[in-house]
């Protein structure tokens, strides 16, 4: 494959071609300078918080500043934390409820990323996070109707501290690793969904993070509690315009599927080039409860993100679906974790990668087994496309089984476009360029079919029409 | 990348004083993590230091040739027989200057072993050739150092039988075998470990050579076992077959490492391995395409039979891609019970699960020294 053909395929989902360069927002408050108790404290009071809370934060900062960088995190070398303004309140005294009642230069964004018509057409309920804060919020009544609780996360806080008590930083801990810390001590903005006994929610709730300037960090925390029997579909969209400098993100998400419910997830992370992004997902599955991961890896500098699943239960599931691409000089370092705790579990994991133009893919898996979780079964499957010669896949899977009647199997398959599958659409009259997009559109379709929903339709609707620019596919 | 760096293979030390190597093996750790956020190693480290803290007081004591001696080994006369007390038919070397190879320091042990070894050899060999290697430590450290030369053009089979099975002591040792262009190589690697093992073997292939490796690996408290093939030269090729057996209280890291540096490399490694009593397995390696290595072919295998429920099973298999332009590069494993269908058969046969379990060892071991004529040795190996 020509890089030509390469950049042609990458640019398809830049974020770059979409929201252009960062413009000037007004802000109401700023909090940066050297991390220390001052500035948690400071954050904290800003956003009225009980000391239950404050405490916390206080906790990981603690932690934080004891816990060493980790070994297998790089390019981070232009990290520097000080230079980093920690939170960042847009000039917007409430969430607003309406389009309207948004700065021109906000709206200007969600009408770009095209996010009212996918509220109208396709979710029960939508929050948007600028920089640090929840500038719209809006919940359909069915929601309402339903007894669903869906708020910012620190309204959370606030109206139902019992619930959020319960299992806020339970699901991941602040200990987890130094970036886990540095996120607890920091954390602003987010998502908070309660769905009660029985309830399943058929149209997604979606939040979307932007970040809108350089040298911002952005903290989000999302608490997803589904309780006994229920169903939820949630989507985490990320982006970020053009940036001159690099910005940080260090989200986090909790999910906790009580018994016989499930939860499916959904991340379009779709970073610019200059976002750092650190993403700690966790969840928890209850007694015959299923939690899916899908994730597809667009954007970014340099990403961390390891969905994790902990199956608690006797006939909990869980499945993983990442597809990452990375092209120039950047990094994706993703992979998925399953713990498997107790009997008849089950885990899928597939992981898909394209590599192009000097791009980096690492899949980072575990699958664990503990001992007693009988008869549990795993399968882990990873494909990596390199589309030239100096561009690089790596695989890391950890298995590790410690109960005799469970079974882990893992296959893993690295390589470029086989000439016989080139020669093949060649000869039905299809250019090079258009063959290698056809069949690169096909590696990321495999993967597709198995999100069965609007949302990531409109995305591979995208990405074809970025190849029919050059491929003439469309 | 990290992961790159674990391999080991760009840090030569052997021009350190002693003084300095070892002052290294106090400040260098066990190891380097890197590879994940979660797990930080499948070595039993502390036992392995903990054993060799023991021993530093210890002096080497009478070796245990005749430990060799006692089964139904037919030793020929060029045979090499390494033991503490005794060198025969080899050139001892004092120290690393006379290697002309440099030794990889890239944990704790290697380090020890880079200064504290005492035992050597070097080899050449040309033509066609066979060479059989027994080592046989006795009480307290001893650390061994190999080097086989093998000449362009030539055909060697070596066979390497590390018997550390009499005692409960810390061993270490470093073989280099260095194979020529054009030359076909098959070596056999046996190793039986009561006590403590650190096993590292660096073999490296030139132009269009071929190795063919066979390995058991067996038991121990603290064993970790690693070799790394390093295709150096254009279209050289090898297959490895890795087995382990560990039962008891045993805990094992086996590691085999494929490094392809050069165009049309081809690597195929294959490991089989069963897990019983309390053991703990890993098996382990990194499989790796440099960039320059275009059109090259990896393949690993991996199945870890766990047999108990209190054994334990880890298949770490690594695989590191710098270019597109690539043959073929993959890997499966699987980690899981004796197959229900395999079990079934042979207990309809009338054979009992321990039965089974035995069976499965020795074919493993059939697999390993299927060129040998072990006798009574095979049975230290069960």
């Amino acid at each position: 494959m020509t890089t030509n053909n390469a950049e042609e395929l990458l640019s398809a989902y830049s974020p770059e071609d979409v929201l252009g360069y960062a413009k000037p927002v007004k802000t109401s408050l700023i909090i940066k300078g050297k991390l220390s108790r001052g500035i948690v404290e400071e954050i904290s009071r800003a956003k009225k918080e009980p000391g239950w809370m404050l405490r916390l934060r206080l906790r990981a900062l603690e932690l934080f500043e004891k816990l060493p960088t980790p070994n297998w995190v790089i390019g981070l070398e232009e990290l520097d934390l000080e230079e980093l303004a920690y939170y960042v309140r847009p000039d917007v005294k409430e969430p607003a409820v309406t389009y309207e009642d948004l700065p021109p230069e906000i709206r200007d964004y969600y009408d770009k990323l095209g996010i009212p018509e996918m509220e109208a057409k396709l979710l029960s309920g939508i929050t948007f996070q600028f920089e640090s804060e929840t500038v719209y919020h809006k919940a359909k009544e069915t929601l309402e109707k339903k007894g669903v609780i869906m708020l910012p996360m620190e309204e959370a806080v606030i109206k139902y501290p019992d619930l959020v008590k319960q299992y806020f930083s339970k699901i991941y801990p602040i200990a987890d690793h130094k970036f886990a810390a540095l996120h607890y001590a920091l954390w602003s903005g987010g998502a908070f969904v309660y769905i009660p006994k029985g309830v399943k929610v058929t149209e997604p709730i979606e939040a979307f993070f932007l970040i809108g300037q350089s040298l911002e960090g952005q903290f989000e925390h999302s608490l997803i509690i589904a309780d006994e029997n229920s169903y939820l579909h949630f989507i985490e969209g990320c982006s970020a315009p053009m940036l001159k400098r690099y910005s940080f993100h260090d989200g986090a998400v909790e999910l906790y599927a009580h018994g016989g419910s499930a939860i499916k997830f959904t991340t379009i992370q779709n970073w610019s080039k200059n976002v750092v992004n650190f993403n700690n997902k966790r969840g928890i599955a209850e007694e015959n409860a299923r939690i899916d991961w899908i994730e597809g890896g667009l954007g970014s500098r340099i990403t961390y993100t390891y969905p994790s699943s902990i199956l608690k239960g006797a006939n909990s599931s869980s499945s993983s679906i990442v597809i990452q691409m990375s092209k120039g000089p950047y990094v994706k370092d993703s992979g998925s974790k399953m713990y498997h705790l107790a009997p008849n579990t089950r885990s899928k994991i597939i992981n898909k990668s394209i590599s192009v133009d000097g791009g980096v893919n690492i899949y980072r898996g575990l699958v664990k087994i503990n001992k007693g979780a009988v008869k549990a079964r795993s399968h882990v499957e990873c494909q990596s496309l390199i589309l030239d010669d100096h561009s690089y896949a790596y695989t890391y899977p950890h298995n590790q089984v410690e109960e005799p009647s469970a079974i882990i199997t893992h296959e893993a398959t690295t390589g470029r476009i086989g000439e016989e599958q080139l020669f093949y659409l060649r000869q039905r009259s299809l250019t090079e360029q258009e063959a290698t997009s056809l069949i690169a559109i096909g590696f990321i379709e495999d993967v597709m079919k198995d999100m069965p929903f609007e949302y990531v339709n409109i995305l591979r609707k995208v990405i074809e029409i970025e190849f029919s620019k050059v491929g003439g596919l469309g | 990348m990290s992961s790159v760096k674990s391999v080991g293979l760009d840090k030569p030390l052997t021009n350190l004083k002693v003084s300095k190597l070892r002052l290294l093996a106090d400040i260098i750790p066990v190891q380097k993590y890197g590879d994940s956020p979660t797990i930080k190693h499948y070595t039993n480290w502390s036992k392995l230091l903990r054993i060799r803290e023991a021993e530093r007081a210890l002096k080497s004591t009478k070796g245990a040739l005749e430990g060799i001696l006692r089964f139904s080994l037919v030793l020929k006369p060029e045979d090499i027989i390494i033991d503490s007390a005794s060198t025969t038919y080899m050139s001892p070397l004092k120290n690393t200057r006379d290697f002309k190879w440099k030794i990889p320091v890239e944990n704790k042990l290697q380090a020890i072993h880079a200064y504290k070894w005492y035992r050597g050899a070097s080899l050449r060999l040309s033509g066609e050739s066979d060479a059989s290697i027994y080592l046989s430590p006795g009480e307290g450290y001893v650390g061994y150092h190999l080097e086989i030369n093998i000449d362009p053009n030539s055909r060697a089979n070596i066979t390497l039988i590390l018997d550390n099975s009499s005692q409960s002591s810390l061993h270490s040792s470093s073989t280099l075998i260095n194979v020529g262009s054009n030359s076909q190589v098959s070596i056999t690697t046996l190793e039986r470990s009561r006590g403590a093992t650190y096993h590292y073997k660096y073999v490296k292939l030139g132009n269009n050579s071929r190795v063919e490796s066979r390995i058991l690996a067996s038991g121990g408290e603290a064993t970790r076992f690693r070799e790394d093939y390093l295709l150096e030269g254009p279209k050289a090729s090898t297959s490895i077959r890795g087995s382990s057996v560990s039962k008891a209280d045993e805990r094992l890291d086996l590691i085999i490492n494929t490094i392809h540096r050069a165009p049309g490399t081809i690597s195929e490694l294959k490991t089989r391995g069963i897990v019983s009593g309390c053991s703990t397995v890993a098996h382990r390696g990194v499989a790796k395409v440099y960039k320059n290595a275009e059109w090259s072919s990896v393949d690993v295998e991996s199945f870890l039979y766990i047999t108990s429920d209190k054994a334990r099973a880890y298949s770490v298999p690594v695989l590191e891609v710098d270019t597109g332009i690539v043959e073929s590069a993959k890997h499966s494993t699987a980690v899981m019970n004796i197959p229900s269908e395999i079990e079934f058969y042979l207990m309809q046969r009338g054979l009992s699960r321990n039965d089974i379990i035995k069976l499965i060892s020795i074919g493993l071991l059939e697999i390993a020294a299927a060129n040998l004529e072990l006798g009574e040795l095979g049975k230290i190996y069960l």
